[in-house]
């Protein structure tokens, strides 16, 4: 559950996406954190939509930012980074 | 699972309550669910229901505003600590306030879209309250306080549950009498508790 007063908004997660977020640490991109879901739940494909979707969602609430724009990178390859 | 990955790909102060994340859940798909906390105040509420001050108000637009406030009032937890109505059952349970408060801030943000419809109808009410507009929004409020409900019930056990499924179920029912145009707003059925 996060709370910003800033917004006055209340997100709640499950715990799929608390951990979509806790990845978003500017160091792993989307594909990788797909992957690393698909390997920690033994999933038989990387669940890249939901993870795409779900970043969408966090970025669109302010919940993550795109990291600092260094060189151009593919969309799917986009680092994200939460908020600090 | 193995977790020992997904860990080392976290920030490593954040190791130790991700493990209790992980530690026995199975993937779901991702949840986000957004609720915005704006207007959820008493004060709020009045002025919500004051939408119908400048205009003629009907025995509908009073009741539909009283329901509004109740809202208010559950979502403010308005009955921990305060004296029980007296129909309110013995002893008082308690309110939103002995809730975790990401439990009472979840519970409150359901709440609020009920408030929020509520208000919306009173408005497309215009002093009537009772024209299909308004009772589709009035309609819709009783949904969420039906989700509401449901959340209780996720979230909750035991006397408090019963508690505020309760107060949930009064407010449903009130809805369901305006939709129908039963609107006998004796100014105190709906006032859960009170503050003194």
């Amino acid at each position: 559950m996060i709370y910003r007063p800033d917004t006055d908004r209340v997100h709640y997660l499950n715990h799929t996406a608390v951990l979509i977020l806790e990845l978003s640490n500017g160091r792993n991109t989307p594909a990788r954190i797909a992957t690393l879901l698909k390997n920690a739940y033994g999933l038989p494909e990387a669940p890249e939509h939901d993870v795409n979707e779900t970043l969408l969602k966090m970025a669109d609430e302010g919940l993550i930012r795109r990291a600092s724009p260094g060189r151009p990178r593919p969309r799917n390859a986009t680092r994200t980074q939460r908020r600090p | 699972m193995a977790p020992e990955e997904i860990l080392g790909s976290a920030d490593p102060n954040r190791r130790d309550f991700l493990k209790k994340v992980l530690a026995g859940t199975t993937f779901a798909a991702p949840v986000l669910a957004t609720f915005s906390m704006e207007g959820l105040s008493p004060e709020a509420a009045w002025a919500q229901a004051g939408n119908c001050s400048n205009m003629t108000t009907s025995e509908c637009c009073r009741f539909a505003a009283e329901i509004t406030i109740a809202i208010a009032q559950l979502g403010a937890g308005c009955c921990s600590g305060g004296p029980a109505a007296p129909t309110a059952p013995t002893p008082t349970p308690p309110g939103f306030f002995f809730l975790p408060p990401e439990i009472q801030a979840l519970l409150v943000g359901q709440l609020g879209k009920a408030q929020t419809l509520m208000a919306e109808g009173l408005d497309k009410g215009n002093g009537d309250c009772t024209n299909p507009p308004a009772r589709d929004k009035f309609k819709k409020a009783s949904k969420e306080l039906s989700k509401f409900e449901t959340l209780v019930d996720e979230l909750c056990a035991g006397g408090i549950a019963d508690f505020l499924k309760g107060q949930a179920d009064l407010l449903i029912r009130a809805i369901g009498d305006l939709v129908n145009g039963v609107c006998a707003s004796d100014g105190s059925r709906l006032l859960l508790c009170f503050r003194t």
